[in-house]
């Protein structure tokens, strides 16, 4: 493997614990959680509740039995938005979401019959809460919004936006799919009652986990019923989370990963993994911004955004220079619409699409200075 | 610390309330030493020196701690569960950690027949306390599921001298 840079799809590498931890766990344990009363069951049960406890400390929850295990941060999302959304209910949104929300939503608009407003960032992802405010005076029923754009890598005003939403009633469901592991995120101070996050991203753990975060007192009707391993006697799903919410047997193997990743996350500190994120965009952008057939996509100041941006070069298309990048340089990058085409549409790239480097903890200084220098070399030699 | 592992030993439906479960748990250690002390700490428990026991409620949820044994009723799910075990044990081992400035307790809650009880109650069985009877009231402040202020007709002015009888009767 070259020089990874598509965190924003998935992660890459994965710690060497979560590979270990994934290992074991198949290979000496490998029970289902929640369904035997044998000793290797019980040691399936804690290690999910352990990996719900480590969440709690990483955005500050209260109870281990707010958090509900998914497959992805987009079943999370349709799961909370077809839970919460009735016939007519209006919704505040952004212009530029990610197919994992703005799907469920067009879905509920066309069978539901929900309202969708929007409030419109820039082409920076900037934010104008006054148009926030007026929108939210409308009463919607819920302000559901991205953390971190994986276009423009901008960052919402979250605490800012949740306040204005309580004050006129609304809950507030944040999409942390690009920030979970690599931002600051704090349920309390941030004012989130619904987050859903994806675990093979920002918190380094395997594909098909992740989950979300649901405010005690706040009803979610379900999207999906089966099997929980409790109260199997009811025809009806247990009414309280995480168990309502988990039919089915669990990705227990990628739980297992999960439960080592965000302890080895909580060990770094995720101040430290931003600032590490923030110098590897440093690097990369004083080198994008040296380049005058480069448009570069948001700001070009490294503190303002995650650790992603996009870009494209004057005369070659996005996916010329991700190809260049990989068969000649072993830079991986992705290149499109990555899923949000709304963000491109705002960009005026909705045809084209863009170049995306998405870096992540396992990047180095001299890996980003190899991408300025092939870079150069792809448009200097065309 | 005095409790570092709990076990859990079995789980089972409640007998009363098909929506809810009970446990068995071991602990590493013997809780029996701290009980006294947990008996002071704690608000309206119920301490037994013949039987070393304590049994106590957090909201709906029983606890009963002998020997190595704690005994949870009333939870809804394994995740409840594993978070009163957490619950539980540090409140045990912060209780333990204080000990020398807590003074131990070691007199037993005091034990009064169900019909002693209903005899000092207004016997209207108005419902109000949530119990079809004043007999299944009775029944529930034996057991400590009750307490006398869940009575609304204890609470009247006329009521004053039962509620004082009763008061006196559990001391």
């Amino acid at each position: 493997m070259g020089i990874y840079l598509d965190n924003s799809a998935t992660s890459f590498p994965k710690p060497d614990c979560v590979y270990s931890a994934i290992n074991d766990f198949m290979r000496n344990n490998g029970a289902s959680p929640g369904r035997g009363t044998y000793q290797s069951a019980m040691q399936s049960d804690q290690l999910v509740y352990e990996t719900r406890k480590s969440l709690t400390k990483l955005f500050n929850i209260n109870r281990p039995g707010e958090i509900v295990f998914t497959a992805n941060a987009t079943e999370s999302i349709n799961i909370i938005l077809k839970g919460y959304l009735q016939q007519g209910d209006t919704v505040l949104t952004s212009n530029m979401e990610h197919n994992a929300l703005w799907r469920p939503l067009k879905a509920l608009e066309r069978d539901r019959g929900i309202k969708i407003l929007q409030f419109h960032c820039d082409t920076t992802g900037a934010v104008d809460l006054q148009e926030v405010a007026s929108l939210l005076s409308k009463k919607p029923k819920l302000l559901a919004t991205l953390h971190g754009s994986n276009v423009l890598g901008s960052v919402m005003p979250i605490k800012e936006m949740a306040a204005l939403a309580h004050e006129n009633g609304a809950l507030v469901l944040v999409d942390a799919a690009q920030t979970a592991g690599v931002y600051p995120i704090d349920v309390k101070a941030m004012g989130i009652d619904l987050l859903a996050f994806t675990g093979h991203k920002g918190l380094l753990g395997p594909t098909g986990t992740g989950g979300f975060y649901v405010r005690e007192g706040i009803a979610l009707n379900t999207l999906k019923e089966g099997g929980t391993g409790s109260m199997a006697k009811s025809p009806y799903q247990p009414t309280k989370p995480p168990d309502r919410f988990e039919a089915g047997t669990m990705n227990i193997f990628g739980i297992a990963g999960l439960h080592a990743a965000i302890p080895f996350l909580l060990d770094i500190g995720i101040d430290t993994i931003r600032q590490h994120e923030t110098e590897l965009m440093s690097i990369l952008l004083d080198g994008v911004t040296s380049i005058p057939a480069v448009t570069l996509y948001g700001t070009d100041v490294p503190e303002q955004r995650l650790g992603l941006f996009s870009f494209n070069v004057d005369n070659m298309s996005a996916y010329d220079v991700a190809n260049k990048l990989d068969k000649k340089y072993g830079i991986i990058v992705r290149a499109g619409l990555h899923c949000t085409p709304q963000a491109h549409e705002l960009l005026g790239t909705q045809d084209v699409g863009t170049v995306r480097i998405s870096t992540g903890w396992f990047n180095t200084a001299e890996e980003m200075k190899a991408v300025n220098t092939a870079i150069k070399d792809i448009i200097a030699k065309g | 610390m005095l409790v570092n592992d709990i076990t859990i030993v079995e789980i089972s439906p409640c007998l009363a309330d098909e929506t809810k479960f009970k446990a068995i748990t071991m602990t590493d250690n013997d809780l029996t030493d701290i009980l006294p002390y947990m008996n002071t700490a704690l608000e309206n428990p119920n301490y037994q020196a013949n039987s070393q026991s304590l049994v106590f409620k957090e909201g709906i949820v029983g606890f009963t701690l002998k020997g190595n044994q704690i005994n949870i009723t009333r939870f809804v799910n394994k995740t409840e569960l594993l978070e009163l075990l957490d619950w539980v044990k540090e409140l045990v081992n912060a209780i333990d950690e204080s000990k020398d400035s807590i003074t131990p307790n070691y007199k037993s809650k005091t034990i009064v027949p169900t019909l002693t009880i209903y005899n000092m109650l207004p016997k209207t069985n108005c419902k109000e306390c949530g119990e079809s009877t004043c007999m299944a009231f009775a029944a529930k402040l034996n057991k400590f599921d009750a307490e006398i202020g869940d009575c609304p007709q204890l609470l009247k002015t006329e009521n004053t001298a039962l509620k004082e009888k009763l008061e006196k009767a559990f001391e």
